[in-house]
C-alpha cells in the first residue's frame, strides 16, 4: 500500500495525457486515503457492524455466546427501565437543545455588537468550558451542587435556608444535568454563530437601517434568516450529541436518584460494562441510532420550510 | 477496475488487521519462558490508589524475586473501580495476567477465571487455618480456594471522640446498642451537621439487617433474598434516620462512592459504617479524634459483615507453578508484616495481625476488631453482584430521600438480581 514518490511523479506525468488523467489521479488518492480509510474500517466500519450481529447474541463478556435473535430487542421493548430511560432523553433533549441555541446565539450577537472592545477575548473565554473536559466540570459542578456545597453553603449564610439537594432529588437532577451541559455546550454553537454573524455583509442591515428597521426588526427579519444555515447546522449537530448525553449524568448522578437521570447512553453504559451485556447494550445502540436517524432525516426534510442559502 | 481496486484495498486493510490481531495476541501473553527452574516473568495485576500504595505493591515483588530468583513480576495496575472492567476485558480476550488481586465479593463473579489452589496449598504446606476464616471462605468459588487473601475488615461503627465528649455523651463501646446508637445520634445532630451519615451503598445496609434479624443478602442457596420482611423493616428504619428522624442528611448522589470517609472526615456527620483500611487514614486526615465500635447490637446481636481481598492465579496463565510461589510470598508473613506495619493492610494472616497494630500506634482498638471480627460474617454476593449493587444504589437515593418507598427499593433489587 506504500506508496512511491516515483508512482506520484508518474502520476503527474499520466495526468497530462488525456482520457488516463481520473486513473492516475485514483492511484495516488487511494494511497493518500488509505491512512484514514483504515483508521475508519478498523475504528468505525469495524464496530458498526460487529455491534449489529452481537446485538442478535446473547453475549455475557466472559464465556460463551448464543444466537437469540430479536430477543434482545424484545426486552428492550417491554423493559420498564429503557422506557424511562427513553423518556428521559427526551426530556433532556427538548430541554437542552433550544436553550443551549438561545444562549449561544444571544452571546455570539452580544459579543458581535459594536460596544463591546475585545470580542476576541470574549469568545475565547466563553469557548473554555467547551474545552475543558467533560468529568472535569461535571466534577466541579457536583462540588458546587452537592449539600454542603457552594450554592448550600451561600444559601446558608444570606438567607439560613439549605438549598435543595438538587443531585439527590428526582426533581432537580435532571435540571442539573441539563446545567451542566448548557454550561459544557454552549461555546461551540456560540463560536459557530460568531462566525455566521461576522459573515452577514453590514451593507445589509446599514440598508435596512436607513430604511427605517429597528435593531429587534434588523434582527429578527435580515440577521436571523441569513444565518438559518448556521442555525440548521448547529441544531443538527447538538441535537445528535444532545441524544448521546451520558458524562454528565454519570459523573453528577449515576443516573440516579432512582432513574431520574437514566439516559439512553447511561442505561447501554450500565448494560454493558456494568452488568456485562454486551448483546442487549449493542441492541440499545442501534435503538438509539434508529431514532437519530430518523430525526436527522425529518431535520433535513423540514428545513426547506426555514432554512435560507440564498444571501 | 474499481470494483478491483477497492477489493485489493479491502484486503489490504483486512490483512493489517490480522496481523495487527496476530501479534497483539502474541506481546500480550500473560507469561513467558519455560517452566520451573528457568526464569520466568509474571504479570501481576493489581489494584491501587497512589504512588505510596503502589510502591508497597512493588516491594512485595521484590520479596517475591528475591526469594525466588527466577521469577520475575511485572506489574501492572489502575484504580479499584477500572482494576475490574480492565480484568473482564483481558479475561475475555483470553490474556488474563497471571496472578490477580481479587476482593471476597468479587469472587463469585470471577471465580471461574482462577485456578483452585487446594492442591497447591497442602503440596507447599500452607494452611488455611492460619488466616482469618471468614476472609479465606469469601475468596472461595464452588467449595475451592481460588484465592489467598492478604487483608481483610470487618464494618464498624467509627465515630468522632471529641463530639462525643463535647456533648456529654458515653462513648460507643462494645456492647452498645441500636437504642443508644439512636439516642446518641439524635442528641449529635444539629443539621447541617448529624449524628451519622448513611450512604445509598447495600453494603452500608446490610450490617443493620445482620444486627436485627441475622438475615444476609444470599440465602443458603445462593440466591438473592432481600424482599422479605426483615429486609423491609431495616431499610424502612434506615430510611427513617433521614427523612423521619433526621439524624443523617440528604444523600448527595448515588454517584459518591466516598463521601461517608469524607463527610466524617470533614465533621459533617459524626457516625460513619467504615472498614478498618480506613482508619489509619482517617486517624491521620481528622482534625479531631476517631474512635471505632462494633455495629451497635440489634435484636440479633452485634453482627457485621467481613470482606478482604487476596491473590489467585488465573486460568490463562501458562507458569501456574512459578505463580503459585509468587503468591506464596505475596500472602507471607514477612510480606504480611510488611504491610501491616505500614497501615497497607489489616492483616488476614493472624499471627501478623500485631504488624498493624504496633506498626500504627492503634493497640487502642484491638479489642474491638477483636469482638468484630468475632462476630462478622463473608460478604456472601451473587455471579450478577453489580447489577445489584448498581440498582439499589440508584433507587436508595430516592427511597432515603422520601422520593421513593422501601418496596421499590427492595422489589427492584431484587428484579435485578435475579435476571
Amino acid at each position: 500500500m506504500t506508496v512511491l514518490p516515483a508512482d506520484v511523479t508518474a502520476a503527474a506525468a499520466a495526468a497530462t495525457q488525456a482520457g488516463r488523467t481520473r486513473r492516475g489521479d485514483g492511484k495516488a488518492a487511494t494511497g493518500f486515503m488509505a491512512p484514514s480509510m483504515l483508521g475508519l474500517l478498523a475504528f468505525t466500519a469495524f464496530p458498526i457492524v460487529a455491534s449489529l450481529i452481537i446485538g442478535f447474541y446473547n453475549w455475557p463478556v466472559i464465556g460463551g455466546h448464543t444466537f437469540i435473535g430479536l430477543k434482545n430487542y424484545q426486552t428492550l421493548l417491554t423493559s420498564k427501565e429503557f422506557h424511562t430511560a427513553i423518556l428521559n432523553t427526551f426530556v433532556f433533549v427538548l430541554l437542552y437543545v433550544p436553550v443551549n441555541i438561545v444562549i449561544s446565539l444571544g452571546l455570539a450577537v452580544w459579543i458581535g455588537s459594536k460596544r463591546i472592545r475585545l470580542p476576541g477575548l470574549y469568545r475565547t473565554i466563553f469557548f473554555i468550558p467547551a474545552v475543558t473536559p467533560v468529568v472535569a466540570n461535571a466534577a466541579i459542578f457536583a462540588l458546587i451542587l452537592s449539600p454542603n456545597g457552594l450554592i448550600d453553603s451561600l444559601m446558608q449564610t444570606w438567607f439560613g435556608v439549605q438549598a435543595p439537594n438538587f443531585l439527590g432529588s428526582k426533581t432537580w437532577a435532571m435540571p442539573a444535568v441539563v446545567l451542566v451541559s448548557i454550561w459544557q455546550g454552549f461555546g461551540y454553537n456560540m463560536l459557530v454563530f460568531s462566525a455566521a454573524l461576522d459573515a452577514i455583509p453590514t451593507t445589509l442591515t446599514e440598508a435596512a437601517a436607513i430604511d427605517g428597521a429597528g435593531s429587534v426588526a434588523r434582527f429578527f427579519r435580515i440577521v436571523l434568516p441569513l444565518i438559518t444555515p448556521s442555525i440548521f447546522f448547529a441544531v443538527v449537530l447538538t441535537l445528535i450529541s444532545s441524544f448521546q448525553v451520558f458524562t454528565q449524568a454519570y459523573v453528577l448522578t449515576g443516573g440516579g436518584p432512582g432513574n431520574a437521570t437514566t439516559t439512553m447512553v447511561v442505561y447501554l453504559y450500565e448494560q454493558g460494562f456494568q452488568f456485562y451485556k454486551m448483546g442487549l447494550a449493542s441492541a440499545v445502540a442501534w435503538v438509539l441510532f434508529i431514532i437519530i436517524l430518523v430525526i436527522t432525516v425529518f431535520q433535513f426534510i423540514g428545513q426547506k420550510r426555514w432554512v435560507h442559502y440564498d444571501q | 477496475m474499481r470494483i478491483s481496486r477497492l477489493t485489493k484495498l479491502l484486503a489490504a486493510a483486512s490483512a493489517v488487521l490480522l496481523l495487527a490481531a496476530c501479534s497483539s495476541s502474541n506481546s500480550g501473553s500473560s507469561s513467558s519462558g519455560s517452566s520451573s527452574g528457568g526464569p520466568v516473568t509474571l504479570t501481576w495485576f493489581m489494584w491501587s490508589g497512589s504512588d505510596v500504595e503502589k510502591n508497597a505493591w512493588l516491594h512485595i515483588a521484590d520479596m517475591v524475586t528475591q526469594k525466588y530468583p527466577n521469577i520475575k513480576i511485572q506489574f501492572e495496575t489502575t484504580p479499584f473501580n477500572d482494576f475490574w472492567t480492565k480484568l473482564t476485558t483481558e479475561a475475555a480476550s483470553g490474556k488474563a495476567p497471571c496472578v490477580i488481586g481479587l476482593q471476597g465479593q468479587r469472587a463469585p463473579q470471577f471465580g471461574n477465571l482462577l485456578v483452585p489452589l487446594d492442591d497447591y496449598m497442602s503440596k507447599a504446606g500452607i494452611k488455611a487455618d492460619d488466616f482469618v476464616p471468614s476472609i479465606t471462605k469469601g475468596l472461595q468459588y464452588e467449595g475451592k480456594q481460588v484465592a489467598l487473601p492478604y487483608d481483610v475488615g470487618p464494618f464498624i461503627m467509627f465515630y468522632n471522640k471529641d463530639a462525643f465528649k463535647a456533648a456529654g455523651l458515653k462513648e460507643p463501646a462494645i456492647g452498645w446498642t441500636t437504642d443508644e446508637f439512636m439516642s446518641d445520634a439524635k442528641a449529635l445532630s444539629k443539621p447541617p451537621k448529624y449524628g451519622f451519615w448513611a450512604q445509598s451503598d447495600i453494603g452500608q445496609l446490610l450490617p443493620w439487617v445482620l444486627s436485627s434479624s441475622g438475615k444476609a443478602a444470599v440465602n443458603a442457596d445462593g440466591k438473592l433474598d432481600v424482599n422479605n420482611p426483615e429486609w423491609h423493616a431495616s431499610a424502612q428504619w434506615y430510611t427513617d434516620l433521614v427523612s423521619k428522624e433526621k439524624v443523617a442528611a440528604q444523600i448527595p448522589s448515588a454517584n459518591s462512592s466516598s463521601s461517608s470517609a469524607n463527610q466524617f472526615l470533614a465533621g459533617n456527620a459524626y457516625m460513619s459504617l467504615d472498614g478498618p483500611w480506613d482508619l489509619i487514614n482517617a486517624r491521620e486526615q481528622a482534625k479531631f479524634k476517631v474512635g471505632i465500635a462494633p455495629m451497635p447490637a440489634g435484636a440479633s446481636g452485634s453482627k457485621t459483615w467481613s470482606d478482604g481481598s487476596g491473590f489467585g492465579v488465573t486460568r490463562d496463565c501458562k507458569t501456574p507453578d512459578e505463580a503459585f510461589k509468587a503468591v506464596s510470598v505475596m500472602v507471607s508473613p514477612e510480606a504480611e508484616t510488611y504491610l501491616g506495619n505500614l497501615g497497607r493492610a489489616y492483616p488476614a494472616l493472624i499471627s501478623t495481625q500485631n504488624s498493624w497494630y504496633e506498626g500504627n500506634h492503634t493497640e487502642d482498638v484491638k479489642p474491638v476488631m477483636d469482638a468484630a471480627l468475632g462476630n462478622a460474617t463473608p460478604y456472601t454476593t451473587i455471579p450478577t453482584w453489580q447489577q445489584v449493587v448498581t440498582t439499589f444504589a440508584k433507587q436508595a437515593v430516592a427511597t432515603y430521600n422520601g422520593q421513593g418507598s422501601v418496596d421499590e427499593l427492595l422489589s427492584q433489587t431484587q428484579d435485578q438480581g435475579s435476571s
